[in-house]
């Protein structure tokens, strides 16, 4: 079974709206989905802030759905990180990195889908939730 | 006897009601009380108003944040934020 890196975007996105691509990854068979716990916490921040109360219900829903890693954010890797990405977006992509899994699921196509970016994660590759829907609906 | 419709009473019409109504919630069944014709107060069982409360207290007593691990977050943008649910269309 492939294992998946859900970064904030996506967990976020899922939290906010039940009919997107973020929600639907977390209706697929065959997959694993994993994430951080600099994840959690950058998503909770946000959901806490921006949405609604039921919001945080439905925060607390989906991580119960993930597997949380027992990793925490190393420093060197966030400094090379921080050579191929944004400073903003270094931290998530060290920890998606660090994860090991076989694909980082994420809503920022501009930071996260380049070629020095697929470089850095690789053999792990970074998609869309779309891509991995068609991708798993494919098989 | 209740003579008013559904669970929506006059408060001074409820007056001399009120061990009626009381008896008449239970669970989740409730009845709203207006003052001028405006929702003033609700009548709910008690065993309904403190599973509610606890059930806030859950919700916002659970938490992933951690103080330490804060610094390594960040507050999402409103445009980003935008961004990523035209992204997420199917």
């Amino acid at each position: 079974m492939k294992t998946v890196f859900v970064d904030s975007s996506v967990l976020f996105s899922a939290v906010n709206s039940p009919i997107g691509g973020s929600s639907k990854i977390f209706t697929l068979k065959n997959v694993k989905l994993v994430t951080s716990r600099v994840v959690l916490i950058e998503t909770e921040r946000n959901v806490r802030n921006k949405l609604r109360d039921y919001h945080l219900e439905r925060f607390f829903m989906l991580v119960e759905k993930l597997e949380v890693l027992k990793q925490l954010p190393n420093s060197q890797l966030i400094k090379k990180a921080k050579k191929v990405i944004v400073g903003k977006d270094s931290v998530i992509l060290a920890e998606s990195y660090k994860s090991k899994a076989d694909f980082l699921v994420t809503l920022d196509l501009k930071h996260f889908l380049t070629g020095s970016v697929a470089r850095f994660l690789r053999p792990q590759k970074a998609l869309t939730p779309k891509m991995l829907i068609e991708m798993v609906e494919k098989k | 006897m209740l003579t008013y419709p559904f669970n929506i009473i006059p408060i001074t019409k409820a007056r001399g009601e009120l061990g009626n109504l009381a008896e008449k919630v239970s669970k989740g069944n409730y009845i709203i009380l207006t003052k001028d014709g405006s929702p003033k107060v609700a009548l709910v069982d008690i065993s309904y108003l403190i599973n509610l409360e606890n059930q806030v207290k859950k919700t916002y007593q659970k938490t992933f944040i951690d103080p330490k691990l804060l610094k390594y977050t960040r507050k999402f943008t409103e445009e980003e934020v935008k961004e990523w649910e035209k992204e997420d269309i199917l």
